[in-house]
């Protein structure tokens, strides 16, 4: 069953098309990355779902159905947008109860365990507005988590947690996803971390869905060249051309795309040299995650 | 009904550390304090002990250093501090979360909105209540201090009518104020509509249309204009009130229900 499924959504403010058009289907216990640039529709996207703005065409499902306001169906979600703000001159506890409250739970075991859970045992009391950012986002995701939710919609949920802080988030995450199937839709422009947590990934630009992708495909995905560079770039080329090689001139540097270069350049460096164009320079090129994102939003 | 106690009961945890709760004490302590110190000027000399505004107010107002005198000025702190104290609760409550960022946890919950939203008035409405119960309190503690004369209970009971009546007027025109909070997304633009309405209801009541602007309503009837402005309000000055309050009402259910919260 889809946990969330949107159908061709659109918001626009004015003239601005914040969501263009996007279907997305997210199977339970799935972990979803949302990857875009700042203003890209990660965030509009988010509050679609739930339910804060009205979209202007489309439609929007979550556990296969609409969701409406005061649904029980949100006991079934938690989630963090933007900035994990709480009430600041309340503890962390308070604050905790507070959603507690709001959803209808007075276990305070529950509260005991999220803050064990994400390391603010120590900081139950200590007021919101004390918090360092690291532990004012651990607060947001406690909120968001607190309730065992079955879909969690987490907007940059990393944001201001320190190396280790998110080493744990991660592997929290990763957590709640295999073990207690909890279905997962993170948004971020951090694309290391996305490739390392989601099991698929869709890139939003100027709103609209521009490429989907599995996780496990994005090395299939990432280009590889061997670049070369010799006293003599012309005839290098000639040579490789010859020999039923792939090569251009880019930038001063010669560009071998063929598999079989990049998996042996001594090969390829053994020819020139025979041929008496030593290289001066020769390296495997692979594009990093940045490099990919943007050159998928440029086309 | 339990889901409405739930939405209180979040109400109570919200505001359990506000500094502004008694802030807004502190503000109600001036009407008996300044009070109860008008009356001891007038005790000892009369109207030759007050000097400028004050001792033209009183001629105006026909004060003596008695108990009616002062309940009446208390009533008279509620129908024109009112506006402005309880403007400035119902800013609060209704626009804090859109300063504190935290409007996003209200919005998406197995609990109604409109069960937030009237959990947000009754705990205003309560606030309001003890904020005047304060107000007459103190009041009461201040007159027996200063020994002021006049004290009769049947006395009392016909002033704690229009006062109760003055503050529940009160309450009910602040729901407009509420409509600003949450349309404005923050606290400033009702503040600054709470100011601009002072001012108006100052003017219009000057100008003898009083009767007819809800805000400057519950200052005439609370006497604060003089027993001939007082008499200006009529069955249309409340009608006019009450429905200005339902539209407020109306108008913050269905912006906070229908509007998208970006």
């Amino acid at each position: 069953m889809n946990i969330i499924q949107t159908e061709n959504l659109s918001k626009y403010f004015g003239a601005v098309k914040a969501v263009d058009q996007v279907s997305i289907h997210v199977k339970q216990g799935e972990i979803y990355g949302f990857l875009g640039l700042n203003g890209a529709g990660k965030t509009t996207l988010i509050r679609l779902l739930l339910g804060l703005i009205k979209p202007d065409t489309g439609t929007c499902m979550l556990f296969g159905k609409h969701p409406k306001q005061a649904n029980k169906i949100w006991n079934n979600v938690g989630y963090l947008i933007e900035t994990p703000h709480a009430y600041p001159r309340l503890s962390v506890r308070e604050n905790l109860q507070l959603i507690c409250k709001l959803r209808g739970f007075d276990d305070h075991r529950l509260i005991n365990e999220i803050t064990d859970r994400l390391n603010l045992g120590e900081y139950v009391h200590t007021k919101e507005e004390n918090l360092s950012m690291g532990n004012k986002q651990r607060l947001g995701l406690a909120k968001a988590l607190i309730h065992r939710p079955k879909l969690l919609l987490l907007d940059e949920p990393i944001n201001g947690l320190d190396p280790a802080g998110i080493v744990e988030i991660r592997e929290l995450l990763q957590e709640l996803s295999e073990q207690q199937g909890t279905t997962i839709f993170l948004s971020s422009h951090i694309l290391s971390e996305i490739a390392r947590l989601t099991s698929r990934i869709g890139i939003i630009h100027k709103g609209a869905l521009v490429k989907e992708i599995k996780s496990a495909d994005l090395d299939e995905q990432i280009i590889m060249r061997l670049h070369i560079k010799t006293t003599n770039n012309p005839g290098a080329i000639e040579v490789l051309t010859d020999k039923g090689f792939q090569a251009q001139l880019a930038n001063d540097l010669i560009e071998v795309s063929d598999s079989h270069a990049i998996d042996q350049p001594e090969t390829i460096s053994r020819l020139l040299v025979e041929q008496g164009l030593p290289p001066k320079l020769i390296w495997v090129f692979e594009e990093d995650l940045e490099h990919y994102f943007l050159r998928i939003i440029k086309a | 009904m339990k889901q409405q106690l739930r939405a209180l009961q979040a109400e109570f945890i919200k505001n359990r550390h506000s500094k502004i709760r008694w802030v807004t004490f502190a503000a109600m302590s001036l009407a008996p304090l300044f009070g109860g110190v008008f009356m001891l000027m007038m005790t000892a000399d009369g109207y030759e002990g007050l000097s400028g505004a004050f001792k033209t107010k009183a001629v105006m107002m026909s004060f003596e250093a008695n108990w009616p005198s002062f309940l009446g000025l208390l009533t008279q702190a509620i129908g024109v501090g009112g506006v402005l104290i309880f403007g400035f609760v119902v800013s609060w409550l209704f626009g804090r979360e859109y300063a504190d960022g935290t409007i996003k946890d209200l919005l998406a919950l197995p609990i109604s909105r409109t069960t937030i939203l009237h959990a947000k008035f009754i705990y205003y409405s309560l606030w309001c209540l003890a904020l005047a119960l304060y107000n007459l309190m103190f009041g009461l503690i201040i007159g027996f201090a200063v020994q002021l004369d006049g004290w009769s209970m049947p006395m009392f009971l016909a002033s704690l009518e229009s006062y109760v009546i003055t503050t529940i007027l009160i309450i009910l025109l602040n729901t407009p104020i509420a409509f600003f909070a949450l349309w404005g997304k923050g606290y400033l633009t009702p503040l600054g509509i709470v100011a601009i309405l002072l001012v108006l209801a100052q003017v219009i009541g000057v100008m003898g249309m009083g009767s007819y602007f809800p805000w400057s309503v519950p200052g005439l009837y609370s006497g604060s204009g003089g027993p001939e402005m007082m008499a200006q309000v009529n069955e249309i000055s409340f009608g006019i009130l009450i429905a200005t309050s339902l539209m407020g009402y109306v108008a913050s259910l269905l912006w906070w229900r229908y509007a998208d919260q970006k």
